[in-house]
């Protein structure tokens, strides 16, 4: 069975959002407008942060995309009282909507502040419902939502690979934000599998957990390297 | 046949016919698209190539169709529709331009087809112009008000004066343009894309010979020195580049190639590079010849190339020798002559290196200098047809169109003086139309091109266009200048059309984009090219038998015939059919990749080290910069930067960009002026105090957000919010930069100077807060100080 994992190149990403926008297009994350936006009422998956570090001129920023970390161990998980937060056998932290009772226990606990509560029933002005993708469910008023790493294309590929008796091949599964970035930062994969890209990259030496002193266990591995060095001369 | 298809058959039989209408009879891929429900499959997906349009890049994209339902009412009854419905839009792996990705603004090209503010019908004027009361329109009526006009222009033997104002689009919609104006009888296309870099293609033609912009090898390159070219963000072909950005950080083992980007300003391209260099307004080509001093001097240039493949060398450096010393530059650029030396020392000893140039740096009065100094590192570390260095595309082999048929009418028209100068320039055009020469224009066509918006207000487009006496718009949207139209003859967006795209960055090979329609029209709209053969149909003569084509399909089977008969590239068939169906398939045709040694098209044959040179006939190029405004009247800078989320303001009418973070500074649905905290502090202002920002030609008001990358004498303001009108989305939001420009230009290609303002602030009466996403952790330390 895969056990699914992110890696994020620190190094290629650019902050350029093009895996937010990927993510609202695939799962159905509504706008919520200026005003709502103001009261901290965005619905982002993913969202790119942003750090400053230094004074002018010597200043500096760096963008770090940060979505459910799935982690192994997950302290969204044991305050839910519902048991609408669970782990299910591949790795993924899924959250089981019609069991949320919207006590958001599970957003206060999560170091990442990656579950965003539905403070209203999403909305589309006719006809940008139509977009609307039918793989994947609307939330409605008062749930907690996440992201899945784009659970149904797991599932997708899954039915792929069954019709035509195989295993899901590597890279084959995509969630929506690795697909889209530019700078292909973004690797997703199998984590049991050695061989996978995903599993590769994890190893390098660049490799680190966001907050992994919390012990959470994250399944998103992020790499990042120190400044450029002056190569030797050839 | 059943109740409820005959009830999907009727509802269809409007756009339906429509649909056949605007695509030819090309049964073979029309016809499947009009599935009824039993043929669609719940739950089943299919993906569609085609390209995007959101800027002028030409990214190939796969969309993703399902079955859906939408509600409507057929004979006065409600009844729910299966139809096919876009839910998804991702890059074509297979597209050499962006091989799968996709940025923001490309995602975002289905909430442009499912606007809810899209023009939906035919639209006359009924109120004064610009009003914006309009009355719907059949096609019928809406064709015959555009036809009497353009008869009375060919009748009174005055052709040339209709306009055809269009964006950057290259390919055969614009060889369809051209070919209507010229069959008409008017030289008067021109063309207007705000944030091209006008001078940089100028450039290139100058010192290599190519009016084009050159594939940059970012892949393979070691050390990149951009001079304000925001690559990463909306530089010409930005998913492109990023992609090389990522491979040329971590896609070769053990290599990590350096980025060093030289502008005021710091942008997310700077935010990523690995040194930031926040040099003076305007002194970016003194800075890069600086540079070249510190090469020459040192002997570190690629000494093969300069003698074996130059011309002006000793001009040029003797000109440099004399002029542009380190210490010199360093005194007005604000850049150490130490940093200068390192950082040439640097670009030309990690070869393969790469120079560029672009955005902020060359839209000043002196931006064709900067972009000729540029191109002269190119030449001096050997980058220009070499790996990891510039390339130029050959143009896709197309069919040629049959000849075009001209009258005496037109001839006499084609004779006149063109409009626009040379290079045609939108400001250059707005000032003719204004003194009404040399000649006042009758009819105006625009498509794709918003000047009211993108165009300073000292440049008066508004009143310009004001004075031709009928005006067309092809605009799916209101926007501020389609609501200056008498008639609006909306285009279908690109998703439901027959669509086509050549890249306006070169990738290395010759690359041609086309797109089939993918979902049925929502609205009652069609297709501009169609639209256009329709009325050189209805015109007659010579004007009717250059457009011997059904529809735009045949033109664009026409043009397929070329890339067929190349039988080379991604698409190879043995006959014309199968070649047509798998390009459509495949959403276009690309070259083989070959390594394409460069062969200069200068005079000489050779790079031509254009500075310096005496005699070399371009007396208009300026060394310094000019600004608007004193300097202690003015005392900053004010930078505007096409955002990444709206670009020059057509990604505006989109949710999902509105509600987009900025990634510099995670602000959404507004606009913000940045300034440096201390500066800020200085003038006694707060993140989110209003502020006026106020230039000798006018004033915007914006909440303030303090910036640590701005410099202490410079100003920005993003641009793409401030609409007047554009929908619900846009309309009175934000305000517009642009409006308060000085309508200075580069003098040679006559494009807008957008970055040699300069402005004032004072404080305004409250505050607005800047809404931000995420955790600005800096910004609340700095307020809490």
């Amino acid at each position: 069975m895969p056990h699914w994992a992110m890696v994020i190149d620190l190094d290629r990403c650019t902050g350029c959002e093009a895996c937010v926008i990927a993510c609202h297009a695939e799962n159905n994350i509504p706008i919520v407008g200026e005003e709502q936006s103001a009261k901290g009422r965005q619905v982002n998956w993913i969202r790119v942060e942003r750090y400053w570090e230094g004074e002018y001129p010597n200043v500096r920023a760096r963008f770090i995309p940060v979505l459910c970390q799935h982690c192994d161990a997950a302290p969204c998980e044991p305050v839910c009282p519902v048991y609408a937060t669970y782990h299910n056998p591949e790795g993924l932290n899924a959250q089981v909507y019609n069991r949320c009772i919207g006590t958001r226990f599970c957003a206060n606990n999560c170091p990442y502040s990656v579950r965003y509560f539905n403070w209203f029933d999403p909305r589309w002005d006719t006809p940008l419902d139509e977009q609307l993708n039918p793989d994947v469910a609307i939330r409605s008023k008062g749930i907690i939502e996440k992201c899945s790493f784009c659970i149904q294309r797991i599932h997708r590929a899954r039915q792929r690979a069954r019709e035509e008796n195989r295993a899901i091949r590597d890279g084959e599964v995509q969630p929506a934000c690795a697909q889209s970035c530019p700078a292909e930062a973004m690797v997703f994969g199998d984590l049991d599998d050695p061989e996978s890209r995903v599993s590769r990259l994890a190893a390098s030496r660049r490799a680190f957990h966001l907050l992994g002193e919390l012990g959470t266990k994250p399944r998103v591995i992020y790499l990042k390297e120190d400044e450029w060095n002056e190569p030797p001369a050839e | 046949m059943k109740r409820r298809e005959f009830l999907i058959t009727t509802a269809l039989g409007a756009g339906s016919t429509v649909l056949l209408e605007s695509c030819g009879h090309s049964e073979e891929k029309i016809i499947p698209l009009l599935i009824s429900e039993e043929q669609l499959i719940p739950g089943a997906e299919q993906w569609t190539a085609s390209v995007c349009r959101q800027c002028a890049a030409g990214c190939g994209i796969l969309v993703r169709t399902m079955m859906g339902e939408r509600e409507t009412i057929v004979n006065g009854e409600r009844v729910r529709l299966s139809v096919r419905q876009a839910k998804k839009i991702e890059g074509n792996p297979d597209h050499p331009v962006n091989r799968g990705r996709l940025c923001a603004r490309g995602q975002a090209a289905l909430q442009v087809l499912y606007n809810p503010d899209r023009v939906k019908t035919p639209l006359k004027r009924v109120g004064p112009r610009g009003s914006g009361h309009f009355q719907p329109a059949s096609w019928d009526e809406a064709l015959e008000l555009v036809t009497v006009r353009l008869k009375e222009l060919r009748e009174q033997n005055e052709p040339h004066t209709l306009l055809f104002l269009t964006g950057a689009l290259q390919g055969p919609t614009t060889t369809v343009i051209e070919r209507f104006l010229q069959a008409f009888g008017s030289p008067n296309l021109i063309r207007h894309d705000a944030f091209a870099p006008d001078p940089v293609r100028e450039a290139n033609r100058l010192t290599m010979g190519y009016d084009a912009y050159a594939a940059l090898d970012l892949e393979r390159t070691n050390y990149l020195l951009s001079f304000g070219a925001g690559f990463l963000e909306t530089y010409l072909s930005p998913v492109q580049y990023s992609r090389g950005f990522g491979h040329m950080r971590q896609g070769r083992p053990g290599r990590r190639g350096k980025i060093v980007q030289i502008e005021p300003r710091f942008s997310l391209t700077a935010a990523n590079a690995d040194e930031w260099v926040p040099v003076k307004p305007g002194t970016e080509g003194a800075l890069a010849l600086a540079m070249a001093h510190v090469i020459m001097q040192e002997g570190l240039y690629d000494k093969e190339f300069v003698s074996r493949s130059s011309e002006g060398f000793e001009e040029f450096r003797r000109f440099v020798e004399e002029n542009y010393h380190p210490d010199r530059v360093a005194s007005f650029a604000d850049v150490a002559a130490a940093r200068i030396r390192r950082i040439a020392r640097e670009f030309a000893t990690h070869r393969p290196a790469l120079a560029l140039a672009g955005d902020a740096a060359t839209a000043h009065t002196n931006g064709l200098f900067t972009a000729v100094a540029v191109a002269a590192l190119n030449a001096l570390v050997g980058a220009i047809g070499a790996p990891g260095g510039i390339f130029f595309d050959a143009p896709p082999p197309l069919g040629p169109l049959p000849p075009v048929m001209l009258d005496d009418v037109a001839r006499r028209g084609l004779d006149r003086v063109p409009l626009g100068g040379a290079p045609r320039s939108a400001l250059t055009l707005a000032e003719q139309l204004l003194s009404s020469q040399p000649y006042p224009m009758r009819v105006a066509f625009i498509h794709e091109t918003n000047p009211v918006f993108t165009l300073p207000e000292a440049a008066k487009v508004k009143e310009a266009l004001d004075r031709v006496p009928f005006i067309v718009s092809f605009s799916p949207f209101l926007d501020e200048t389609a609501t200056l139209a008498d008639v609006i003859l909306p285009d279908h967006v690109p998703l439901e059309s027959w669509t086509d795209a050549i890249p306006v960055s070169g990738t290395g090979r010759a690359v041609f984009g086309i797109g089939q329609p993918i979902v049925a029209p929502l609205h009652d709209t069609r297709s501009t090219p169609e639209v256009l053969i329709q009325l050189a149909k209805a015109l007659g003569g010579s004007v009717a038998a250059s457009f011997p084509w059904e529809s735009y399909s045949d033109v664009l089977k026409t043009v397929a015939r070329g890339l067929f008969a190349a039988r080379r590239g991604s698409v190879v068939a043995e006959d014309f059919d199968s070649f047509w169906d798998q390009l459509v398939t495949k959403g276009g045709w690309w070259d083989d990749a070959v390594p394409s040694p460069i062969a200069f098209r200068t005079p000489s044959r050779k790079f031509e080290f254009v500075i310096g040179r005496k005699g070399s006939g371009i007396p208009e190029m300026e060394t310094e910069p000019q600004f608007a405004g004193d300097g202690s009247d003015y005392p900053f800078h004010l930078i505007v930067y096409p955002s990444v989320a709206f670009g020059d303001g057509r990604g505006a009418n989109q949710p999902w960009l509105q509600e987009m973070p900025d990634p510099m500074t995670t602000a959404c649905w507004g606009s913000w002026v940045e300034i440096n905290p201390k500066t800020a502090e200085r003038l006694g202002v707060k993140e989110n105090d209003l502020v006026w920002i106020e230039s000798p030609y006018g004033r915007v008001q914006a909440p303030v957000l303090l910036f640590p990358g701005a410099r202490p004498d410079t100003l920005h303001i993003p641009v793409g919010q401030g609409h007047d009108a554009y929908g619900r989305y846009a309309q009175h939001r934000g305000v517009n930069p642009l409006k308060i420009l000085a309508p200075l230009r580069e003098p040679r290609t006559g494009s807008l100077a957008w970055a040699a303002t300069r402005v004032r602030v004072s404080k305004a009466e409250g505050s607005k807060r800047i809404v931000k996403i995420g955790f600005d952790r800096r910004h609340t330390e700095a307020e809490r100080r």
